[in-house]
């Protein structure tokens, strides 16, 4: 099918054309309706955007409610009651950029400890998903960035994160709107197929004992929830994903490939919200991960519907020590400009209506980067923010000041807004329990 | 280095040398990227020791111990020719009174061995090696005292050896088995990697389309992307590879015929089975078992079912195959030997297929693997320049020059369009061939050296990369101007890779030319510094942006050598072209490289560096290391034994390259696997 223009279905939608059975059921709707206030939210979306911030332009000057918001988180002012800041959380890590992009949603420093977030939600969550966690990219495999990428699986392995917009799509929404009869006959050869994969691997493995035995693990696991996830089933859902009128065609091997050209840096961004918050209006996953670039980025913010910053964004982080200089000046433009993004993605959660509920009421958006302040390279103010619902667990519309707390509390405190009983995440030396003011 | 001694029929060891090896200079985690900008080094010099204590054990190839002797202990120092020498001196004080020595023995350059006779007792060794007279590197220097107590017999020891300032030599990581009769491999399943899987799609099927695009990229480390540990199959892969299996599937079903032809009254079933036994093989690139086919063949009657043809049914068959770890993984498992496994014929074929070619094995390949004849030595050694000399052998030399050196870098570099606006993405590809280029013609066109690699002053490309050279329109190859740039060290998808986006880096550059080059381990800054980088500065060279953090105590242990070496490279710019000038004030290029080869040497300028890298012993056994690890997946144990007999292979070839490259097969880690 062509991809220019508009991606849509009609009709039934089974995740991956595979489904042998159809429920016609508006799954998310259903579920959602009987959601009572204080509730635990049952999404999250997590959402990461590179190379540090200016703190003082980031935070409110004051904390308290519904605080005046400066420069840069200027963009999300219409969605104060949903949005909370808390200033002074630090990373408990040594190192830089990629130290930091390793940190954001593990907690830890320990390379072989590292479980991000949105996997360990997706695994406490998922389990009767089509997907676990769905994890899109704008560019974020785009120049090396898979040394850079900010999520990891159980086994410590760097997760996939999908940058094709056609791809990302087909992964969601499957590739063929099937006849039930013909899915049926799709979903048993796939059954065969796995069925055999399942045999031979299993009988490798006893051949070879201990030898190779974490490797063949994994992918036995990988196997068992590729066949899990053939079973599952998407309810009726109508995605309707505008490509901006740009085209990604399968195959590509030119440099850069379509969806990693800087100039539609900004339209791709948009067709990966969109299809984030359709999979998740549509139930395919609990959780998604939305990266943008990665630590130490080279997008030019010169790209249609950007700032006009004629300039690599790791470049212009060092702004040369003045938080208020010209070359803070354009820095602080293009991390405007990802606030303005979050605003755009907590206005389309907001606009899936539930009942008399919207999808943002039930769903924990967590906005993080790498770094504390961009142009010293610490981990100090780390520029993040949560938000969700103004009835929910999370108590936002607040901004809090904290002393050098660290920032797995933090993490603690998305988890039990989300209902999980976690006392630490990551590394639990590095603080236990959530921020109280922060937990209805 | 160090070197063990050996004899018979007694063997002593030293534990507390020979202990478990703490080189896990390798964790799947910890990326060479999450290395920060500065690094200052705390690493204790024995931990190096020890790596290098360790590949004693990879030379045993190269000395045979004496048959039993009176009642002398007998030392054998083995492994020699891995270090540039023109003599080595082996010296044993009787202790305690350390006195003169017990033993003086000289041994000439060539040797592969020395050997000595002693009485029984408790000895301080001291090892020289000996250049132009000057000891350049001893045992001597280094923290620890090497005292043994030598038995009648054979006594194994360890010497480490360091350089005049006390430094261990750089490691090559390693722990062979010490006291195994040779160096052998791992038994490993290597996971193909992405062009692997592409590339192999493409010769079994004919896939003409990229069926990997959507293939979780592989994580680098050291530059190289076929690093085993880290080729795992993750939910992501799994759906990748179903995604892809059904894409050459369909393929192969669409041209059945060429696979297989059903026979008049010949039933459904016995066709599909004739196509397993055909097909099979090829896909499994070993022997399919009864129990495999008995199971394809269910796969394919429950295709029937579904499928309204016999082709639809064929496809899923073909699937199956293709999620099987029978396709997904090179193996590398062997059967047993005695004491070893040995790697069967077919997997021998599949081992030197994608070495060479990055694919899998050809006709002939499969028909020697059939008859066994692959397990001979001489039939092996054959196939490898076979594979090397067919036009696709250049994918090794491509892909390795690529990733040894991170050229492949390039591609994804954003410059400072203000400052370099000609630095397009055309010419950043042009650049990543250039290296590829010239790397390939050297060792499979030119029969080049290792020192020709760094002082060749030609280089090839087109009119656009001689613009960027700034020798003219004229098309390349050309002769660039050799008090400018030299060899690969010249090329711009290096110096541009390892620089910043507006200005050069010294530390960039340096520390690519310690790791890459010399195979030195950089540790991260120690906890709590601080590591910001110098501000940028316009009025500023890049040299006076970076001096102050060379001169503060806490990072200049580490930073004299990083910087040292990287500020002589300040005469080519952060795209790689020549410069006199930085911020209207003339460029400074000298530089220093500290204690490499046992010595500090000065110099000024990328062209001088190449010459010095040319002519080092410590750069010519880095590139055996780097190929090792190339070769074997592995950063550990099993590249250090395969590196340890490629040494001695290499300086034997008189640094050739393509000799080095055609002596991987050779070598016993190449078919013989250890058996834990």
């Amino acid at each position: 099918m062509g991809m220019r223009g508009y991606l849509s279905r009609r009709g039934l939608l089974r995740f991956a054309g595979m489904s042998a059975l159809s429920l016609p059921l508006m799954r998310v709707l259903l579920e959602s309706e009987a959601a009572l206030a204080a509730e635990p939210a049952k999404r999250a979306l997590l959402v990461y955007y590179p190379d540090g911030n200016i703190a003082s332009r980031f935070f409110p000057a004051t904390a308290g409610a519904l605080p005046t918001l400066p420069f840069i988180t200027s963009p999300l002012t219409p969605w104060l009651s949903n949005v909370a800041l808390v200033r002074g959380l630090e990373y408990r890590v040594t190192g830089s950029h990629e130290a930091g992009a390793a940190f954001c949603l593990t907690g830890t420093a320990k390379a072989d400890q590292r479980y991000s977030l949105d996997s360990y939600l997706g695994d406490r969550l998922g389990g009767s998903s089509p997907k676990k966690v769905l994890r899109l990219g704008v560019g974020s495999n785009f120049q090396s960035g898979a040394d850079k990428l900010v999520s990891y699986l159980s086994s410590g392995a760097l997760a996939t994160i999908q940058d094709s917009p056609r791809a990302a799509f087909l992964e969601v929404f499957g590739s063929q709107a099937a006849s039930p009869a013909d899915a049926a006959k799709v979903a048993a050869g796939k059954k065969s197929v796995l069925d055999f994969a399942l045999s031979e691997l299993q009988s490798l493995q006893q051949r070879l004992g201990a030898l190779e035995k974490t490797k063949l693990d994994e992918h036995l696991t990988a196997l068992r929830e590729l066949e899990r996830r053939l079973g599952s089933v998407v309810g009726e859902c109508r995605p309707d994903v505008s490509m901006r009128g740009l085209e990604f065609p399968e195959g590509e091997t030119s440099y850069p490939k379509s969806f990693e050209r800087n100039e539609h840096f900004g339209l791709i961004g948009e067709i990966m919200m969109d299809i984030m918050v359709q999979a998740l209006a549509c139930g395919v996953m609990p959780v998604g991960l939305l990266q943008w670039s990665h630590a130490v980025s080279p997008t030019s913010f010169d790209f249609q519907g950007g700032p006009g910053v004629a300039k690599e964004h790791h470049g212009i982080s060092h702004y040369g020590g003045d938080p208020n200089g010209a070359d803070a000046d354009l820095f602080a433009a293009c991390q405007r400009w990802y606030m303005e993004q979050v605003a755009y993605l907590l206005a389309a959660l907001s606009k899936v209506k539930i009942g008399e509920r919207t999808l943002l009421d039930d769903t924990v958006v967590f906005v993080t980067t790498e770094l504390g302040d961009s142009d010293r390279h610490d981990f100090s103010d780390v520029a993040c923010l949560v938000a969700s619902g103004t009835q929910g667990r999370l108590k936002v519309g607040q901004a809090l000041a904290v002393d050098k707390l660290s920032y797995n509390h933090l993490l603690v405190t998305i988890l039990q807004s989300m209902g999980l009983e976690d006392d630490t995440f990551g590394d639990k030396d590095l603080g236990a329990g959530p921020i109280k003011e922060l937990i209805a | 280095m160090a070197y063990a001694a050996s004899g018979a029929p007694y063997s002593y060891k030293l534990e507390s040398h020979m202990g478990k090896p703490a080189t896990t200079i390798f964790s799947p985690a910890a990326s060479p990227s999450e290395r920060p900008d500065a690094r200052c080094s705390q690493r204790a010099p024995w931990i190096l020791v020890l790596a290098l204590a360790m590949l004693a054990g990879c030379t045993k190839p190269y000395f045979r111990p004496r048959g039993p002797s009176s009642s002398a202990a007998v030392l054998i120092v083995r492994g020699l020719a891995q270090v540039d020498h023109d003599e080595v001196k082996l010296r044993a004080f009787r202790l305690p009174e350390r006195e003169s020595p017990g033993l003086e023995q000289v041994t000439p350059r060539g040797a592969l061995q020395l050997e000595a006779r002693l009485a029984p007792g408790r000895y301080l060794l001291q090892l020289d090696y000996l250049k132009a007279g000057v000891s350049a590197l001893s045992s001597s220097t280094c923290p620890q005292p090497a005292e043994f107590d030598l038995q009648v017999g054979e006594n194994v020891v360890t010497i480490p050896l360091c350089d005049a300032a006390g430094q261990p030599l750089p490691p090559t990581e390693a722990s062979c088995q010490a006291d195994g009769p040779e160096p052998l491999g791992q038994r490993v399943l290597r996971r193909l990697t992405r062009a692997e899987y592409q590339k192999t799609v493409e010769s079994l099927a004919g896939v003409d389309t990229d069926v990997t695009a959507d293939f979780p990229k592989e994580v680098k480390s050291h530059g190289f992307d076929n690093l085993s540990d880290l080729l795992v199959v993750t939910d992501a892969h799994a759906e990748a590879y179903l995604t892809a299996a059904g894409k050459v599937a369909a393929k192969v079903a669409a041209a059945l015929d060429r696979h297989v032809t059903c026979q008049d009254g010949e039933s459904e079933e016995d066709c599909a089975s004739r196509f397993i036994r055909s097909f099979g093989p090829k896909t499994f690139r070993g022997v399919v078992s009864d129990d495999e086919h008995a199971r394809l063949l269910v796969v394919f009657k429950q295709g029937r079912e579904a499928s309204a043809t016999l082709a639809g049914a064929i496809e899923l068959v073909v699937q199956a195959m293709l999620m099987s770890p029978r396709f997904l993984y090179r193996h590398e498992l062997g059967v047993a030997a005695g004491d070893h496994f040995a790697l069967t014929s077919w997997e021998i074929a599949s081992a030197l297929s994608y070495l060479y070619w990055g694919t899998m094995p050809d006709e002939r390949l499969f028909s020697l693997a059939e008859s066994g004849e692959l397990a001979k030595p001489e039939v092996i050694a054959a196939e490898a320049r076979r594979l090397f000399e067919d036009p696709r052998g250049r994918e090794l030399t491509d892909r390795f020059a690529a990733s040894w050196l991170g050229a492949d870098l390039v591609l994804g570099l954003n410059k400072d369009q203000e400052l370099y606006p000609d630095f397009t993405s055309s010419l950043r590809e042009k650049l990543l061939q250039e290296t590829k280029s010239f790397f390939t013609e050297a060792v499979l066109a030119r029969n080049a050296t290792f020192a020709d690699l760094f002082t060749a002053p030609h280089t090839v490309g087109d009119p656009e990369l001689a613009k960027h050279y700034g020798v003219g329109e004229a098309s390349l190859p050309a002769t660039l101007p050799a008090e400018q740039r030299l060899g690969l060290l010249g090329h711009a998808s290096l110096l541009a890779s390892y620089a910043d986006a507006n200005a050069t880096s010294p530390i960039k550059r340096g520390a690519f030319v310690l790791e890459r080059l010399f195979c030195q381990t950089l540790p991260p800054p120690p906890p709590g510094l601080d590591i910001k980088p110098p501000p940028r500065d316009p009025a500023a060279t890049t040299r006076e942006r970076f001096a102050a953090h060379s001169q503060s105590p806490a990072c200049s242990g580490c930073h004299v050598r990083i910087d040292g070496a990287g500020f002589g490279m300040e005469d080519l710019d952060a795209v790689g072209r020549f410069q006199t000038e930085q911020a209207g004030k003339p460029v400074d290029a000298t530089g220093r490289l500290v204690g490499i080869d046992g010595a500090d040497r000065d110099f000024r300028g990328s062209a001088e560096l190449s010459r010095l890298v040319a002519g080092s012993p410590t750069a010519r056994q880095c590139l055996v290391t780097q190929l090792s690890r190339f070769s074997t997946g592995t950063l550990g144990a099993p590249a250090a034994c395969a590196a340890g007999g490629l040494q001695a292979a290499f300086s034997a070839g008189n640094y050739n390259l393509k000799q080095l490259f055609l002596a991987i097969p050779t070598q016993s880690a190449f078919v013989k696997r250890r058996g834990e």
